[in-house]
């Protein structure tokens, strides 16, 4: 208790220092007052009495307040608060420092955070709201197949009626449908047809009106729809009286009721949702459409449980499973890991993702070791301040304390700003590379916020980094040759030497970044070559706009399933038809077409065989060249001509003939320049295809509709008929006269007025296609270019905290041979000689790997031109190394030219 | 250091525990009078810095043995007087009694050689 009290009273006196310090330096005045008064009643003059006092006191009046401070408070808080503010001063005294330091450690520290919220997110995600940990995915597993089977009304019912260890039990059936506006306006929404309890799930409340409610799920209950935020934006300008208005969706109307808040998007990224009403009669073992089933766990049930009484009422059906020949085990897992199956079951999947954490810590190593020769560097500057201090009494720990304070302050600066970097990074990762990229909203337990998890680890790395940038320094300059050195530092100059260590870490960090620059030249001649390319083609992009088209599907019970897609595929032609003569009505509007595939796009795989002809193989795997399924009349279309042969007809079309057209590329690069017409090609049996395909005779070779320099085989293109409706994922392209782009809100409402049920997904000009392709792109040449300049601008500072240190050290001796009469040029030599044999050590070390890479690593494209890429960019990267250490030379070699013997004489006295 | 024979060292730990007796024995003392107490008692063989005082003052006081308030000197000067408090009389009842068999111990210790 007594120890508890006085640490508490210490506590209170370190935090009102200041009331202290006055109250004691009261009682010393008053203490000393009192001595004057006593020598002066012995009749000594008062200016005597005053000195007598003083040394009768003790002296030193600053050491016994020293000495009361230390018993009453806590000495150590209070200096480390010292060398805290301290060490904010010292980053705006050596800005230049400051600066890389920051910026080389930020780009550490932030990648390594921005990497665990990433992985973390992906791995262990977690559902936002109290009871987010407790609800769960019930999923069935086909055991003969091994995977899941979401086809599970019938199941859904049963256990909604009968488990008892879950509540809130629901189902969500994801749907496509147009939302058609009042004005008229139609753009496919993403919704959700969805149980009532899943409003409360969360304790979100609605922004306007209600959420679901368990009436909306009766049969024949009024038809009602919520609304997300974004879509309340984007399709109703935020307006606050939406509730209450009619929409449709599709074919049906339904009454708004709801609008949800952002961060609402359950089960997956969704922002409309409407009531599922279920007629389970009458319905087999998985019938129906496929749904997602949740609940919540009951309190206090742990999943087992929940998971073992789910087994038991599985177990009584065992029966009917045995009776439908397929064994079914339902399954209860977190609700996130219902969702993301693939990755939560590979442990050795996850120990990867953890494990690249190591390169981050490594980067931090190399940018740590950096940052602290430098502040090595620095620290040998501040050698006198350091020497005087030990001789006044400060202690190694204390000094080696406050370069760690300093160290700290620096480290966590760049901590901050690497987070911000970090949450900037996936802020823009979420919103706008995903979504370019698969063209969805990410799931809704994504959020912006960096996680508790995430701040300790960057702390933790900045600490990490406070060590290595403070502590390694401060050791090596406070060593055991003090005397020595407070010698030297009395004659002006220093006694400290960049060491074996240090001249191993500015090779290594040379070496480094030249292995760096080369893996960049390596990355981003791979990345040119097989990644990106802004495409160009034959004929006019800008002028044709590009869509996706579906269609809802008529779901009614009672049709089988060929009669329903029979149906469909009639249906969708004859809307297609007559959304085609509309749009052709269309002023501007030159021509229709179609097509699975357009240059920019990802098209299908096709193996080649050739009837009477043995086509070249490729290096390694089979040969295969990309296809398309067309419209008729796409070439014409499209303005590029046919070169032999003829084009497709609407009666290829119609009869489903087996023809097909080729490329130039094809004719080159498959059929080594000979006469494809009137030949038969078709998928051979292989890995991938278990049967050989149907015979196709190619009547027509049709110009390139990309064209780019070293086409291979893999670029050459194989164009088969098709009418609308047999094939998936078609995509219209309509050329028009003038901005493309503008016609799109008028094709919209074309094809609304057509069928309300046909819906258009990204509608984009042609040469809009490579978006996501382009943003990837641009964002790993964005981060290669942030490391390199880092990189360089480490090595740059390393070289030139060298060679300043060099001349600092060795001012004397150049003096002398100065007044001996050396010449200049020679001095220059003797000096830097030893740093550009570091310089070109590192080369040397750094360019092995890197050439190696370069020319082994060279893209598929550019084989045999290797070498004499690896030659070049070795070359450039050595001069560029050599020119970084020779600017980096330019200041302190000024200094040597400007070192006079007098001044090294005066050091010497 | 210079001080001559009569130089005794304080032995750690004994000034808290003659500051505890002085003030139980004058009452309430401030530090100049403490000092000027101890060096009268000892016939000025404890070549006591003034300043050295305080550490220990503080400290007692941290631990509630003693307590300070300010006051007027006879000479109408501010002071702050040191008193000490009842837990602070049941330790120099503690340590007195240590201190005894302490000395006892070392005084045989002595003699039998």
């Amino acid at each position: 208790v007594k120890s508890l009290r006085r640490f508490v009273l210490r506590l209170v006196s370190f935090v009102r220092s200041s009331r202290a310090e006055a109250d004691f330096a009261r009682e010393l005045a008053a203490h000393l007052q009192l001595l004057e008064d006593s020598f002066i009643a012995r009749g000594m003059p008062p200016e005597e009495a005053r000195f007598a006092a003083r040394r009768a006191f003790g002296g030193q009046v600053e050491q016994v307040k020293e000495r009361q401070r230390d018993a009453r408070s806590f000495r150590w808080l209070d200096e480390s608060w010292l060398d805290l503010k301290l060490g904010a001063r010292m980053l705006a005294r050596y800005p230049g420092l400051t600066a890389i330091a920051v910026v080389a450690l930020s780009v550490a520290i932030g990648g390594g955070a921005a990497y665990l919220e990433f992985v973390n997110e992906l791995v262990r995600p977690t559902l936002p709201g109290r009871d987010g940990q407790r609800i769960v995915g019930i999923q069935n597993w086909d055991l003969a197949t091994g995977s899941p089977d979401h086809r599970s009304l019938r199941h859904f019912v049963r256990w909604r009626e009968t488990l008892t260890s879950l509540d809130l039990i629901g189902a969500a059936i994801t749907l496509e449908r147009n939302l058609i506006t009042e004005d008229g306006r139609s753009e496919a929404a993403r919704g959700v047809e969805i149980s009532a309890s899943a409003f409360r799930l969360f304790a979100t409340p609605a922004l306007l009106g209600r959420g679901l409610v368990q009436d909306d799920e009766r049969l024949g209950a009024p038809p009602v729809v919520v609304l997300g935020q974004d879509l309340w934006r984007a399709r109703f300008d935020s307006d606050p009286a939406v509730v209450g208005r009619t929409v449709r969706l599709g074919a049906a109307a339904h009454t708004v009721v709801g609008v949800m808040p952002a961060g609402f998007g359950f089960p997956l990224n969704h922002s409309l949702w409407l009531p599922l009403r279920i007629d389970a009669s009458g319905l087999q073992r998985s019938d129906g459409p496929s749904l997602r089933v949740f609940g919540r766990l009951a309190d206090g049930v742990a999943i087992e449980a929940a998971e073992a009484e789910l087994t038991a009422i599985a177990s009584r059906d065992v029966d009917d499973a045995a009776r439908a020949g397929r064994m079914l085990r339902p399954q209860i897992k977190p609700y996130v890991a219902s969702m993301w199956s693939s990755i939560k079951d590979g442990q050795l999947q996850i120990a990867i993702l953890y494990s690249v954490n190591l390169f981050f810590i490594a980067l931090l190593g190399v940018c740590g070791a950096n940052v602290a020769t430098l502040v090595f560097a620095r620290t040998a500057t501040r050698e006198a301040e350091i020497t005087v201090r030990t001789a006044l009494g400060a202690s190694r720990t204390r000094i080696v304390g406050q370069l760690f304070a300093e160290a700290l302050v620096l480290a966590s600066v760049a901590a901050g700003v690497g987070l911000a970097a970090a949450s900037f990074g996936l802020r823009w990762g979420r919103t706008t590379w995903l979504a370019t990229a698969t063209g969805a909203p990410a799931p809704f337990w994504w959020n912006d916020e960096l996680s508790t998890e995430t701040l300790f680890y960057a702390g933790g790395l900045a600490l990490l980094a406070a060590v290595m940038v403070g502590v390694v320094p401060a050791l090596k300059a406070t060593g055991p040759h003090m005397q020595a050195r407070l010698k030297h530092a009395a004659a002006g100059g220093t006694g400290m030497r960049f060491g074996g260590i240090w001249t191993g870490v500015i090779v290594t960090q040379i070496a480094l970044t030249v292995l760096f620059l080369l893996s960049v030249v390596s990355i981003g001649w791979n990345l040119y070559a097989s990644g990106y390319r802004s495409a160009v083609t034959s004929f006019p992009r800008e002028h044709f706009v590009s869509v996706r088209l579906e269609m809802d599907r008529d779901d009614s019970p009672g049709a089988s399933a060929s009669d329903a897609q029979a149906s469909y595929r009639a249906r969708f032609r004859r809307t297609y038809q007559e959304l085609e003569q509309r749009l052709l009505a269309e002023p501007g509007v030159v021509g229709v077409t179609y097509a699975t595939a357009f240059p920019g796009l990802k098209h299908g795989e096709f193996f080649v065989e050739i009837q009477g002809f043995e086509p070249p193989r490729p290096a390694h795997g089979p040969l295969w060249v990309r296809t398309a399924t067309v419209g008729a009349n796409v070439f014409a279309t499209l303005g590029v001509p046919i070169i032999a042969g003829r084009a497709f007809t609407p009666a290829d079309e119609e009869l489903d003939r087996p023809v097909a057209i080729v490329d130039q590329t094809f004719v080159q690069e498959v059929m080594g320049g000979s006469d494809p017409i009137g030949r038969w090609v078709r998928q051979p049996q292989n890995s991938e295809n278990d049967a050989p395909g149907p015979w196709y005779e190619i009547v027509g070779v049709v110009r390139d509709l990309s064209i780019a320099e070293d086409k291979t085989s893999e670029d050459a293109v194989l164009y088969r008929p098709a009418v609308t409706g047999s094939t998936p994922g078609l995509r219209l392209a309509v050329h028009v006269n003038g901005d493309a782009v503008a016609f799109a809100p008028r094709l919209r409402s074309v094809a609304a007025s057509v069928d309300p049920t046909l819906r258009l997904y990204d509608i984009l000009r042609m040469d809009q296609f490579d978006e996501a392709d382009r943003l990837t792109f641009q964002f790993f040449l964005r981060a290669l270019a942030i490391v390199s300049v880092v990189a360089l601008l480490l090595s740059t500072a390393g070289v030139y905290s060298l060679m300043s240190f060099t001349v600092t050290r060795r001012t004397r001796e150049i003096g002398i041979r100065t007044a001996v009469g050396a010449d200049r040029r020679q001095i220059l030599t003797g000096i830097f000689s030893r740093a550009f044999s570091q310089v070109g050590l590192g080369i040397a070390a750094g360019s092995v790997p890197g050439t190696l890479l370069v020319a082994f690593g060279a893209p598929e494209v550019a084989r045999g031109s290797g070498e004499a890429m690896a030659a070049a960019a070795f070359t450039l990267v050595a001069a560029f190394m050599f020119s970084v250490a020779l600017l980096a030379c330019v200041g302190p070699a000024r200094r040597v030219l400007r070192i006079r013997p007098t001044d090294a004489l005066r050091a010497d006295s | 250091m210079s001080s001559g024979e009569n130089h005794i060292e304080l032995l750690q730990g004994t000034l808290d525990l003659i500051v505890l007796r002085a003030l139980s024995t004058m009452g309430p003392l401030h530090a100049y009078a403490l000092a000027t107490r101890l060096a009268q008692v000892s016939d000025h063989p404890l070549s006591l810095n003034q300043g050295t005082l305080y550490p220990a003052l503080i400290r007692l006081e941290h631990q509630g043995w003693i307590k300070g308030s300010w006051q007027k000197t006879e000479n109408n000067r501010e002071a702050k007087f040191y008193s000490i408090t009842r837990s602070g009389e049941r330790e120099l009842g503690r340590q007195t009694e240590k201190w005894r068999r302490l000395a006892g111990l070392v005084d045989k210790l002595l003699l039998e050689s």
